[in-house]
């Protein structure tokens, strides 16, 4: 038999126990001072276990075989060829983690933690989930009543007019998020305490535990003329040959061993729980940032500044019952946002590039200049617990010089057309047409006048009186793109508008931030953390090995072995693993 | 056997190609006023695979509709290239997995890569070009519109396809010394049955990309502001890679389904049909055929015994146990499965090591998919003001990911029949497609960016 193949990755694409050797090395240190804890006695040790609460009833569920001969906690024991096989530490670590006790499943619980139950659960969130987008969300009712005019009672009734928001929706997350807890409380932890223990059986149980069956035949000639080709000294090759292979090997007997149990992926075995562990998690920052967080919107003009806390307490966008009590609350109340600087970067083809907005954080009463920063769309600014993001703009005021005299004419945004959005201001002509704009004191036709429309903040369209196109005024801090020469109407920073010189300074734009506090941000976070790398590594199977030489024949060692995925390679594996030492 | 296999190999997926290439005809519609004639002559050459590429570039260069302006840059010749090289190594790839699959599986006994790994290959490196050189064109990462990231999806699928073909070949090879080559067979046929559903999936992307988005949509256009952050190339590469992988999964599922069809089943009816005839022609073609084989695509019975998680209590008894035996000197090893796995007949082997590919593919998918989510939420939080909005594109990758978290619970924990597992994983190739595409169809939400026109 040539097969000599290194350690086979149970999965090709992750990585597998070997793989994790650096981080072993690391959780070595941890494990090995441990004492072994007494065999059996855990029955009374509810350690940890209050974390699951739920009202399920603590109790210790022993395992169901127990009944094997010997029962050994994982101890942390030197092993032989531990020494090469470094990716063993986490394993060996793992090993001697004190798990909490797992609860006993109460009042039917069981059947709602089931898999099936909670795969159903799963399916019929997905299934509302894809129903919010199909449904227009937020919109009014009589709007539903037109769109929707056989069944808008129902939906309104139901609340899916705010699916994620809607009773129903959220029950379903809370249930959900119930049976994650009583899944891994009842379910889980049990099967990985049960796969930290390592179990001798008997060469009868043996036929019949595994999902396969080796039977080695060493001649019994052979194994008296040469102790080393015997079965004992094959024993010892197979146990070396499967912690080469990365699995944790327990033996009887240290030095001459007669029965090998060993095991490999136990953190495929933890992993799920941590999986759950982070899916709650991040289901609870969520929560405590409906409840404690606030999310508002607010539009202030450059050089014009708002209250964080004030703009916080409108909570336009979000605003959690308990708001009030963030822990930023103080803070956020006592500073100012102030608005030194917007400008909108266009590219040569007109179309917005970025808008950046510079900010500062003033003290609220003395004035003093806590932070600043330039935010713009993907980077926002972090102080005192507010997050403050770009998110829209405005045209506020226009800094012009009519005849050489400086005025300042107020914007009004136009009702968007078509998603364009345009702004407005009105000059009366008495003001336009006077030599001297200083001089006039009242407007006697208010409704007579010029008027400039502008959809960006390079350019402004300046309608005469006649309501003709008079010119357009270009802002000097636009980039001149291209020489517009020959072309039918005035152009430039000056124009003359009703025999006046009209000339544009600054188009001074408002800037729209989004202001939050989520306290829950942290949370959601760190269970994004533990999700990534949990998912990954729930991916390992958990494979089992046996092997002892026969009671009724000591020419015969017995192999078995079982794996709760990949049991083709796992069998394939295990051929190689014992055809190499039969070699 | 040396010149009937040449001759297989040059003239029939040249013969394959043309009935094929004439039903896909529309897709090769020269401009109007070119002689058809001279076309169709090019493309039924001897080597038509390799005549359509050489020919295709020809007219690409006075095709009003080709994009990128004509003489601006090298680079829009080169885009030219790189878009029919993905398409004719895909199609040929497709032409010569189907062959392979059906009627000439004999081949599958070979040593080395079949000829479609090669093609898909070439389709590969193609794609890359393509996307590379966007990348120079732009200065941007790749992924801004619709265009772009079918392109990536294509090579995404092809490389997951070679990657999980490459592996299985490998693993063939490193299992031929058991089994008298039984397991390592079904592994080469495996990945035979892996190029002929990923290859037309491949071919349909980058056939909808190139020739079906309006011409407007393929040109590369600048980053809006919210996609300026280095999170695109995190986010979006990431999320395309699930995508990928979940797709060449979900195919694979669709595959062990239709390998697993019960015999009174209309799908075996229409195969058991269409096989004799086909054969018919095959061995028209081919000096010998090999009707063995094509029986390994009509497997139908045992799947259950792949299922890993079947209940101890069902133990067989000692009677039903066969005996595998091997012997090294004077060490004899014999091996017996309870799980039938040494009883397995070819197809029941052939069924199982395809779902559990198609297990790793989705594993690896699901993992992906889920950094793809965490780092989209992440960026969400950096650029929109919050974590999650229900945004339906959101929405629906959550809902991507509880389908397939589903499969893998059923097949994890609650130890599922393979085929019932392999519903769920195929249903899941269409929650991937509405995900990816269907959301933006609807035109809601704000992850619309660069995809379709309003």
């Amino acid at each position: 038999m040539s097969l000599r193949a290194g350690p086979r990755l149970p999965l090709g694409a992750l990585g597998a126990p070997g793989t994790l050797g650096a981080a072993g090395a690391g959780a070595r240190r941890i494990s090995a001072p441990r004492p072994e804890p007494n065999v059996g006695s855990s029955s009374t040790k509810v350690a940890g276990a209050g974390a699951f609460g739920l009202g399920l009833a603590f109790a210790f569920r022993r395992s169901a075989r127990s009944s094997a001969p010997v029962v050994r906690r994982g101890t942390a024991a030197a092993q032989v060829g531990d020494a090469e096989t470094p990716s063993n530490a986490i394993e060996e670590w793992l090993l001697t983690l004190e798990l909490p006790t797992p609860l006993k499943p109460i009042l039917g619980s069981s059947a709602w933690a089931s898999f099936a139950a909670s795969l159903v659960q799963m399916f019929v969130v997905a299934g509302l989930a894809a129903l919010g987008t199909l449904i227009e969300q937020g919109e009014s009712p009589a709007f539903y009543a037109q769109k929707y005019p056989e069944s808008s009672g129902v939906l309104l009734m139901l609340g899916f007019d705010h699916m994620y928001s809607c009773p129903i929706f959220l029950v379903l997350l809370v249930w959900l998020a119930a049976s994650l807890i009583a899944c891994t409380a009842t379910t889980q932890l049990p099967l990985a305490k049960r796969a930290q223990r390592f179990t001798f059986h008997s060469s009868e149980a043996m036929k019949r535990r595994g999902s396969f069956l080796m039977r080695v035949n060493c001649p019994a000639s052979e194994a008296a003329e040469a102790a080393e080709v015997g079965t004992g000294a094959r024993l010892l090759r197979l146990r070396e040959e499967l912690q080469r292979r990365g699995f944790v090997v327990r033996s009887d007997q240290e030095a001459n061993p007669g029965q090998l149990a060993a095991s490999r992926g136990l953190l495929g075995k933890f992993a799920p729980m941590a999986v759950h562990l982070a899916l709650l998690l991040s289901l609870l920052g969520n929560t405590v940032g409906l409840v404690f967080g606030a999310s508002s919107e607010v539009l202030i003009e450059e050089g014009g500044y708002a209250d964080v806390g004030q703009v916080l307490d409108g909570g336009r966008r979000i605003k959690g019952a308990l708001s009030n009590l963030s822990p930023n609350k103080g803070l956020m109340d006592a500073t100012n946002v102030k608005v030194e600087d917007f400008r909108i970067e266009y590219k040569d083809d007109g179309t917005i590039d970025q808008f950046y907005s510079k900010l500062a954080i003033e003290d609220a009463k003395t004035n003093e200049r806590l932070y600043s920063d330039e935010i713009y769309v993907n980077k926002p600014l972090r102080y005192g617990g507010a997050t403050i993001y770009q998110a829209d703009w405005g045209i506020d005021r226009m800094q012009m010089y009519l005849n050489g005299y400086p005025i300042v004419v107020p914007c009004k945004a136009l009702p968007v057309e078509d998603g364009e959005r345009s702004w407005a201001a009105f000059l009366p002509l008495e003001l336009v047409a006077a030599k001297d704009p200083t001089t006039v004191k009242q407007i006697a036709k208010p409704k007579e006048g010029i008027v400039m429309v502008l959809n960006n903040m390079r350019n402004v369209q300046v309608y005469g009186s006649d309501k003709t196109l008079a010119g357009v005024l270009r802002s000097p801090q636009a980039k001149v793109e291209k020489k517009m020469e020959g072309m039918p109407i005035q152009f430039g920073e000056e124009i003359s508008v009703e025999g006046s010189q009209l000339r544009l300074d600054r188009i001074v734009g408002s800037t729209g931030l989004i202001v939050k506090n989520d306290p829950g941000v942290p949370l959601v976070y760190a269970g994004y953390a533990l999700l990534m790398p949990a998912t990954l590594l729930s991916v390992l199977p958990f494979v089992q090995v046996w092997a002892a030489i026969n009671k009724d024949d000591q020419t015969q060692i017995l192999v078995t072995g079982r794996a709760n995925r990949n049991q083709l390679s796992f069998e394939d594996e295990v051929k190689a693993a014992v055809f190499s030492v039969a070699n | 056997m040396v010149p009937a296999q040449r001759r297989r190999s040059v003239l029939l997926p040249a013969v394959l190609v043309f009935a094929i290439g004439s039903l896909c005809w529309p897709a090769f519609v020269p401009p109007p006023g070119k002689s058809h004639a001279t076309d169709r002559a090019q493309v039924t050459g001897a080597a038509a695979a390799l005549a359509a590429l050489g020919a295709l570039p020809v007219h690409a260069v006075d095709d009003p509709l080709a994009h990128g302006a004509p003489g601006v840059m090298d680079s829009g010749e080169m885009q030219n290239w790189a878009e029919r090289a993905a398409f004719g190594g895909l199609l040929v790839s497709t032409m010569l997995a189907w062959w392979r699959g059906t009627l000439g599986s004999g081949q599958a006994k070979e040593e080395g890569k079949p000829p479609a790994f090669w093609a898909m290959a070439f389709a590969n490196l193609s794609l890359v070009v393509l996307l590379s050189n966007r990348w120079l064109e732009s200065g941007h990462f790749p992924l801004s519109n619709m265009y772009e990231s079918l392109s990536f999806l294509a090579w995404g699928v092809t490389a997951v396809t070679l990657y999980f073909t490459a592996t299985q070949n490998s693993e063939a090879q490193e299992l031929s010394a058991f089994d008298n080559g039984k397991k390592s067979q079904a592994k080469n046929v495996t990945s035979d049955i892996a190029a002929v559903w990923a290859s037309p999936v491949a071919l349909g992307i980058v056939a909808f990309a190139q020739f079906s988005l309006p011409k407007a949509l393929q040109k590369a256009s600048a980053l809006v502001p919210a996609l300026q952050s280095n999170w695109l190339v995190m986010h979006v590469s990431v999320v395309m890679c699930s995508y990928a992988t979940l797709l060449f999964g979900s195919v694979l599922c669709m595959a062990v389904l239709a390998l697993s069809q019960p015999k009174d089943s209309p799908i075996t009816a229409i195969r058991e049909a269409l096989l004799p005839a086909l054969q018919t022609v095959a061995n028209g073609l081919q000096p010998q055929p090999q009707p063995a084989v094509a029986a390994a695509m009509t497997g139908t019975s045992g799947l259950d015994a792949g299922n890993t998680a079947a209940p101890r209590s069902e133990v067989p008894t000692q009677g039903k146990r066969q005996v595998a035996v091997a012997s090294t000197g004077n060490v004899t090893v014999e091996f017996s499965s309870s799980s039938g796995a040494a009883v397995l007949s070819e197809d029941d082997q052939l069924a199982i090591t395809l779902d559990d590919l198609a297990y790793r593919s989705l594993l690896l998918g699901f993992g992906f998919l889920t950094i793809g989510i965490v780092s989209g939420a992440v960026w969400a939080n950096e650029a929109w003001g919050n974590y999650w909005s229900w945004d339906p594109k959101e929405t629906w990758a959550l809902i991507t990911w509880l389908v397939y978290a589903g499969y893998l619970h059923t097949r994890l924990q609650l130890g599922w029949d393979t085929r019932e597992s392999a519903k769920i994983g195929a249903f899941g190739f269409l929650v991937v497609w509405v995900c990816y595409i269907g959301v933006n169809l609807m035109g809601i939400g704000l992850h619309s960016y660069g995809f379709f026109l309003k």
